[in-house]
């Protein structure tokens, strides 16, 4: 429980799947406290056979479904299932017969899935439960005590209506807004991300140049880190429980990675599936490679780096809103078409970090859908029409 | 400078979190109109005196121009989430007042309404208002009026698991509306961390480059071209060159302080000179970022990256116990030993790194604090391994 409620805390740095894990545990908690009250208090009260018998029996079997799949790591279909089985246990209420709770119902089961904060399934779901509390006011407008020729009557299942259908089409552009929202972010975010590993690929690069022309011994290597890491890991794996054999295995399986070519192995069929398994989840931290260990490690590094001068004030990248003159924007595209041309940017043919842009290249950059970033049209067509002074340069 | 390059991180979060925020105010808006033109029909039908009418429409009408004009004038964002509060609170009171004031069939049914358009604003003060309300108000509606629920004979008893009911619900959907909220503060948080990083990993390339490659810009070379190329430029347009004097101090700036230039360049005011250092090759500033990262555009595959591999971590969900200790382990190792490109790093400089970079919220927190708890132990480690003297495990 401390845990859980730890994790709640500190849901930021969780990823999505551990939240929505969290979530369907909480809830199916609740659902278990909820029928154990409800469904012995249900089979009493009814005399159909159906929710006798067909709903706690439906609601077991749905409510033991999400669990396992929950512990098994598969917390998107447990999330389907908790639903269902909410669903279920509602049913069991359809006894105390009164409309207005068959109404309140289907909120109760939106606001479950609301509760979950994925658009899909609200929109699946909610738009059949919405259109199901719509027809069943219209056809049973009568169990609402409701008369047809009475106004106020009708006047209270059309605003019971109403209610129910701006409830799921606001909800509907409260998921669009956050989707979008969402996706901004992460275009934004990968874009940083991915021209982050650029740059990465390129520094990997170089200090590879560096070891060959130096000589050197890359890190794996070394003995020293060898040991050390072999020493650290049995200790600190003893400390959390794990066998000294396992964590020592590990640590020479992780040095032997470095040395094989990955992707070849995990399409050999003679593998086992835990070892597939452990090299892929070994394979992002490989100390030779620009993966997440390289991306963390220069995380880490950055805090020691100055970056950019203290007093700029942003991280726009798009000139006209750095530059306010035209001239000066045109000065600064000159500029970086003279730096583009110039300083080394690109891998070569044996993947070194040793040769810049061409004029042709720089077009096509130039020319791209990704310069929009940078510069405006107007920018771009002092270029383009007057590409050959520019090549000149 | 360090809350200097603070306050631009914390700006840069600020435009994101405006971004989201306005985007809610919108829609939040759009729905109180909608839901406005709903309430007058039904008063229209309802036979409501037409005075009566008119006073509700000018509320209305005077909430949603303020939020009209709140929007449009780009109000600050500390006004903006000050008026989405506003609006909640007035759209409950609204409805309340219409549930003891006039007779509406069904009325209370419109609270669901109130906590759709409560639950589009994205931020936590809102979210806590919004909660709140919708327990407190439906809880009034099923104690003053408990025959909405036809509860026939109502105990006290059945008004309490009712009660009880609503505010369960209401507990659970607070949560996730604030674990989503907290989830895009943290985000927003991460894509201003991950621009600043990002300008400081360059810096450090630009660095290594320099070193490995020994192939620094020559400015002088790099401007004699400049203003070869501006003069050929404005002689094919038949201007006059306008960009020399620019160019010149641009040029100048690489060598002169601001004060120093501010006085060589008296005619050109401040802030146009403060501009045109953003123009200079000078490593921290921004026009060399920018070109390495166009560089980068070019032979861009326009592959993708799957957002579930986008977070790195030393704390995947899906890898094992064994891995997660081995691999931070072998993060601390990598740091303790000096690489091509850095010097080693001390126990404590790392954990001071690990911290002010907030990848430590990236590792298992019981790994974590072994490294605190067994400091002494993990140093042996690594001395000795540094000094190449065998440990027996």
């Amino acid at each position: 429980m401390r845990d859980l409620l730890l994790k709640i805390r500190n849901s930021e740095y969780l990823s999505n799947n551990e939240i929505l894990s969290i979530k369907i545990a909480l809830l199916l908690v609740v659902l278990f406290l909820v029928s154990a009250v409800s469904i012995p208090f249900s089979l009493i009260l009814t005399a159909t056979t159906v929710i006798q018998v067909i709903v706690p029996v439906a609601f077991l079997l749905t409510y033991g479904v999400a669990w396992i799949l929950l512990v098994s790591g598969a917390p998107r279909t447990a999330m389907h299932f908790s639903i269902l089985s909410f669903f279920i246990l509602m049913g069991s209420f359809l006894s105390f017969s009164n409309p207005i709770y068959i109404y309140l119902i289907v909120f109760a089961i939106l606001s479950v899935i609301i509760y979950y904060q994925e658009g899909f399934p609200f929109f699946v779901y909610g738009t059949i439960l919405t259109l199901f509390g719509v027809a069943y006011m219209l056809f049973n407008v009568d169990l609402f005590g409701g008369d047809t020729t009475q106004t106020s009557e009708t006047m209270q299942i059309i605003i019971y209506q109403v209610t129910l259908l701006l409830f799921y089409v606001y909800f509907l552009l409260y998921f669009i807004n956050s989707e979008v929202a969402n996706d901004r972010y992460y275009t934004e975010y990968l874009s940083s991300k991915k021209l982050t590993q650029k740059y990465l690929e390129n520094m990997v690069r170089l200090k590879d140049t560096k070891i060959e022309s130096e000589y050197l011994t890359p890190m794996h290597e070394r003995p020293s880190f060898q040991q050390a890491l072999t020493e650290l890991s049995t200790f600190l794996g003893e400390m959390n429980g794990k066998p000294a054999k396992e964590m020592q295995e590990l640590v020479e399986f992780y040095f032997y990675l470095h040395d094989i070519d990955i992707d070849e192995a995990m399409h050999q069929k003679t593998l086992k599936y835990k070892t597939k398994e452990t090299m892929r989840q070994l394979k992002k931290y490989l100390l030779n490679a620009n993966n997440e260990f390289t991306e963390l490690a220069y995380e880490l590094l950055a805090q020691t780096q100055e970056g950019l001068h203290p007093d700029v004030k942003n991280y726009e990248t798009a000139l006209d809103s750095i530059l306010r003159f035209e001239t000066d924007r045109i000065i600064a595209g000159a500029m970086i078409y003279r730096y583009l041309k110039q300083e080394v940017t690109q891998l070569d043919k044996w993947g070194r970090v040793a040769e810049s842009l061409e004029h042709g290249e720089i077009k096509s950059i130039f020319q791209s859908k990704a310069i929009k970033d940078y510069l405006n049209d107007r920018d771009i067509g002092v270029f383009l029409d007057n590409e050959e002074l520019y090549k000149k340069m | 400078m360090e809350s200097k390059i603070n306050q631009r991180i914390g700006r840069e979060i600020q435009k994101q979190k405006y971004r989201a925020h306005k985007n809610s105010a919108i829609i939040a808006t759009t729905m109180m109109g909608v839901y406005s033109l709903f309430l007058m029909t039904l008063f229209f039908v309802e036979s409501i005196p037409i005075n009566e009418i008119i006073l509700y429409l000018f509320v209305f009408v005077v909430v949603l121009s303020f939020n009209v004009i709140s929007i449009i004038n780009s109000w600050r964002f500390e006004w903006l989430t000050r008026l989405g509060m506003l609006n909640v609170l007035f759209i409950y009171t609204f409805i309340t007042y219409l549930l003891f004031n006039q007779s509406l069939p069904g009325i209370f049914a419109n609270l669901f309404i109130a906590f759709t358009i409560g639950f589009i604003y994205l931020d936590s003060r809102t979210a806590t208002l919004n909660h709140v309300l919708m327990t407190f108000t439906s809880s009034l509606v099923l104690w003053v009026f408990p025959e909405i629920l036809a509860v026939e004979e109502s105990t006290m008893a059945q008004l309490g698991i009712i009660n009880a009911s609503i505010v369960v619900v209401m507990i659970f959907l607070y949560l996730s509306a604030i674990f989503n909220i907290r989830m895009k503060q943290f985000n927003y948080e991460k894509l201003a961390k991950s621009k600043e990083n990002e300008y400081r990993i360059i810096q450090g390339l630009f660095d290594f480059q320099k070193e490995v490659l020994n192939d620094p810009i020559n400015t002088d070379v790099f401007f004699k071209d400049m203003h070869a190329f501006f003069e050929s430029f404005t002689q094919k347009l038949e201007m006059e060159n306008v960009f020399e004097k620019r160019l010149q101090l641009i040029e100048d700036l690489h060598q002169l302080s601001l004060s120093k230039a501010k006085k060589k360049y008296k005619e050109i005011p401040e802030e146009i000179i403060i501009e045109l250092q953003s123009l200079t090759l000078s490593d921290h500033q921004k026009l060399r970022y920018l070109a390495y990262r166009i560089s980068q555009i070019y032979g861009d595959s326009q592959t993708i990256i799957d957002p579930k591999d986008a977070f790195n971590s030393f704390r995947h969900y899906d890898d094992s116990e064994a891995v997660k200790i081995m691999v931070f382990s072998a993060f601390y190792v990598y740091f303790r030993h000096p690489d091509v490109d850095r010097d080693a790093y001390s126990h404590q400089a790392f954990m001071d790194l690990l911290n002010q970079s907030g990848i430590d919220r990236l590792v298992e927190p019981r790994i974590l604090k072994t490294f605190t708890e067994y400091q002494d132990v993990i140093e042996t480690i690594m001395t000795d391994a540094i000094d190449g003297v065998e440990v027996p495990l």
